[in-house]
């Protein structure tokens, strides 16, 4: 188990560097210039150098990448051109808002998919089985953003049960925090229950159809422990993977949603950055969002681990 | 020994206070104001940007030595007062007294020298001050400006963009040329900074020690008497049209800018919201690559003007609402009424298809494609581009329109002479010396266009000529600029803003909305 861990930290670094020199490789192939973004549109060719010099964007290709590299290497994200403070400040104030979105909405995800996936598995090709099956294909189908702008329509304009375009940190309150993300939680939340209700379906089907649980049944074990003892500790690695992968997703941003409720998270500080070119805060993003990934893998392994002993000694 | 001359500082005081509409006393006091803006400061550095967002926040928080009232002409503001030597190259301003900043301390004049030195050092404005060769502090109320050559250096420390801002001395000294930050961000305005979340808002307070500038009867402009009636005022950056609309129908925004045309209807219909139009706001502006070798030819550029039916356009542009723009050809907008000039326009809005034709035969046009650069990210300028590449194709001129987005529009459009056409979009200029760096034989936005005569008026126009003189030239090159073609002018553009009428005592003014003398009932 150890091993395995550390096998995949030490991937861990040659990803870093690889990662660093790419993002500022297509980062700088973007046209485009932050400088005139900062200066704003009216202003002239000298103003212009100025803000180049300022920003150090004057200096040589060669030189800027290295500075970026090995000062990502050191933990150093450099300074944000457009939010007055540095890379690393800018990401940290906006994790507490992504994370927070991300596990409500896994939460939501899980909380309906893996019921709706086992209802649809327990009896296959019911009607049962064919309703779930519909509503989880169409909020596969239907995009976060119309799930989105429907919420905001009809629980924040017309019946104004829920603020909108706005957020309220954990420290303002649970119940404040929960007021506001309930929306965007649900919006991105429904999405991620279709997946999850799907995967579940299938690996519980799959599952089910094994000799083992014939036994158990041929036992005369009662088909609470069957299903629940013997056949979903079972079928969750495939969900704890389709979960993992989804929380990643989730971690690095989910880029409609927060635009869409005006979110201060990772999402919506990426589109901004990408808009007005803000080169530092795209890199470190693409940093800190590959690392999400390295980080939610290795961590899914270790819960493999702990559900499938057998798995941690292979 | 030069001598010195005191300004008809009252002349323009009395100006100012005619043009005051605000009420100079608050009706209540408290409360808190929710701004909805389209955009995000890039940095609260007062001297850093020349954005409209930059802007909006740096009026509120900072002030300096002179400014604009509602009129656009040059007020007091921390100068008591100023003199000008006879040969134009001394400068003796004295301040006002009992100036605090935020953070308690006495304005002095090391901190006009220690800002005005940082600002000709790093601001994006400052090439406009290269004749300045000193700035001194002669004692602690005074400071004399010294210059090599004579320009309008009073009117270029009035322009708001960017604001000309006096900080303390400690700070300019201890950020050089590094951007002001968190806390030390620190000005002399009404309203002191709390807090800046990027992409969350901007929290401004209340400055409690503020003293009102009792020299005027109330606020003007930029300036004037201003008195904070509310606690509390926050920018909310909020980029999406429909959340800006949404949070103003459910109350909890109070002010939004630029809300969609489209929505007007629907929000006019709800009686605690007011919708006005801000005037001026836009003009829809094409730049002309003139380094393109057909651009080059005046006869072209004289059949690209003569298709052009800027009417149809500028109802293209403003959904076909005719309260949102305005056919009408001067660069200065008819309400700046120093700089306004219709000179040389019988050539605007007089489509004539074969004029057209005749043009594009003395320019030996052989259907080569035109290049037009447009965006989306400004709705009307992309609805504009596409009348016009509409009106030229019809008249039989090959043009190719290019969509990108606004960063790469601009840096290719500064870079590249690959392009013929650049849909652009001015705000109002308050000065002809603002035009220079659009008309001027060397500068990158002018794209290659270059005439001596337009050289001798800019020269004169960036002198230290007397008004009447500066305004003469700026007519002759408004002229030229019709007559050469240099870019082309095809009409201004507004925006409505709306209010929920809880505010009390709002008006709208040019790009920028202001919230001092501004009540919030029903708190």
């Amino acid at each position: 188990m150890m091993n395995l861990v550390l096998r995949r930290l030490v991937l861990f670094i040659p990803m870093w560097i690889a990662v660093s020199v790419l993002s500022f490789v297509i980062v700088h192939a973007t046209p485009g210039d932050p400088a005139a973004s900062f200066v704003g549109q009216d202003a002239g060719a000298a103003s212009l150098d100025v803000a180049h010099r300022r920003l150090g964007l004057d200096r040589p290709y060669m030189e800027q990448l290295y500075h970026w590299v090995a000062g990502s290497l050191t933990g150093d994200l450099g300074q944000s051109y457009f939010l007055g403070r540095s890379v690393a400040t800018a990401i940290l104030e906006r994790l507490p808002v992504t994370f927070s979105l991300g596990m409500l909405a896994l939460l939501v995800g899980a909380v309906v998919g893996i019921p709706l996936g086992t209802v649809a598995a327990l009896s296959p090709n019911s009607w049962k089985d064919a309703s779930t099956i519909g509503v989880s294909l169409t909020f596969l189908s239907v995009p976060e953003f119309v799930v989105g702008m429907l919420l905001i329509y009809v629980l924040g304009v017309e019946l104004r049960w829920f603020p909108i375009g706005r957020y309220a940190p954990l420290s303002d309150g649970v119940g404040l925090w929960l007021h506001h993300l309930a929306l965007p939680a649900l919006a991105l939340g429904l999405s991620q229950s279709a997946l999850i209700a799907r995967m579940t379906r299938a690996s519980l089907l799959q599952v089910l159809g094994a000799d083992y649980i014939r036994t158990a049944r041929a036992k005369g074990l009662p088909e609470k422990i069957v299903i629940g003892r013997h056949a979903f500790r079972n079928a969750i690695i495939t969900i704890v993977t389709v979960i993992g992968l989804s929380l990643a997703l989730l971690l690095s941003g989910a880029f409609i949603t927060e635009a869409l409720f005006q979110l201060p998270g990772i999402g919506s500080l990426g589109v901004s950055a990408v808009l007005r070119r803000d080169y530092p805060v795209i890199q470190g993003l693409l940093l800190v969002s590959s690392s999400f990934i390295l980080i939610v893998n290795i961590l899914v392994d270790i819960v493999y681990g702990l559900l499938n002993p057998t798995i941690s000694d292979r | 020994m030069t001598i010195l001359k005191s300004t008809t500082l009252s002349s323009v005081m009395i100006l100012a206070c005619a043009g005051a509409a605000f009420s100079a006393t608050c009706e209540t006091k408290g409360g808190k104001i929710q701004a909805a803006m389209t955009a995000n400061a890039s940095t609260m550095d007062p001297i850093l940007s020349t954005t409209n967002a930059s802007r909006q926040i740096a009026i509120h928080l900072f002030e300096s030595l002179v400014s604009l009232d509602q009129n656009y002409k040059v007020i007091p503001q921390l100068a008591q007062d100023w003199k000008r030597s006879d040969d134009g190259l001394t400068y003796i301003f004295t301040l006002r007294d009992g100036v605090q900043f935020h953070n308690g301390k006495a304005l002095t004049s090391a901190d006009v020298v220690a800002s005005l030195k940082r600002f000709l050092k790093i601001s994006p404005g400052a090439n406009r001050f290269r004749a300045v060769t000193d700035v001194v502090a002669v004692d602690p109320k005074t400071v004399k400006i010294t210059l090599s050559q004579d320009f309008p250096l009073v009117t270029n420390l009035a322009m708001p963009s960017p604001v000309v801002a006096i900080i303390p001395a400690e700070i300019a000294e201890k950020y050089g040329d590094k951007e002001v930050r968190g806390t030390d961000v620190i000005g002399t305005g009404p309203f002191r900074l709390v807090d800046w979340r990027p992409d969350v808002g901007i929290k401004m307070a209340k400055f409690e020690n503020y003293v009102t500038d009792q020299r005027f009867d109330g606020p003007t402009g930029f300036g004037g008497a201003r008195t904070v009636c509310v606690d509390e005022v926050n920018f909310l950056p909020i980029s999406e049209d429909a959340s800006r609309v949404a949070g103003l129908q459910t109350g909890e925004l109070d002010f939004a800018e630029a809300v969609p045309i489209t929505a007007v209807p629907q929000l006019e219909t709800i009686k605690t919201i007011k919708v006005e139009i801000v005037k001026p706001r836009w003009a829809i502006v094409l730049e002309l690559g003139h380094k393109n070798p057909l651009m080059a030819s005046l006869p072209f550029r004289k059949a690209l003007l003569s298709a052009i039916n800027a009417e149809q356009v500028m109802r293209a542009a403003a959904f076909g609402r005719p309260d949102y723009f305005r056919v009408q050809p001067s660069i200065f907008f008819p309400e700046q009424t120093q700089w306004h000039s219709e000179a040389g326009s019988e050539v605007y809005n007089k489509p004539d298809l074969n004029k057209v034709k005749a043009y594009l035969a003395e320019a030996g046009y052989k259907n080569e494609p035109v290049v037009f650069l447009t965006n989306q990210n400004y709705a009307w300028m992309y609805k504009a581009s596409q009348a016009i590449a509409a009106q030229w194709q019809q008249a039989g001129i090959n043009v190719k329109l290019e969509l990108m987005d606004w960063p790469s529009q601009i840096k290719r459009a500064q870079t590249n002479n690959d392009w013929a056409i650049n849909q652009t979009g001015w705000s109002p200029r308050f000065d002809p010396f603002q035009l220079t760096d659009g008309l001027h034989c060397k500068a990158v936005s002018s794209f290659g266009y270059c005439n001596e005569k337009m050289e001798q008026l800019l020269k004169t126009i960036n002198s230290g000529a007397s008004d009447a003189e500066r305004q003469a030239a700026w007519t002759a090159a408004q002229k030229l600029t019709w007559d050469d073609v240099a870019v082309l002018r095809i009409g201004d553009y507004f925006e409505p803003e709306a209010t929920r009428t809880a505010l009390g005592g709002y008006q709208p003014f040019y790009v920028t909305p202001r919230f001092w003398n501004v009540t919030k009932k029903g708190n």
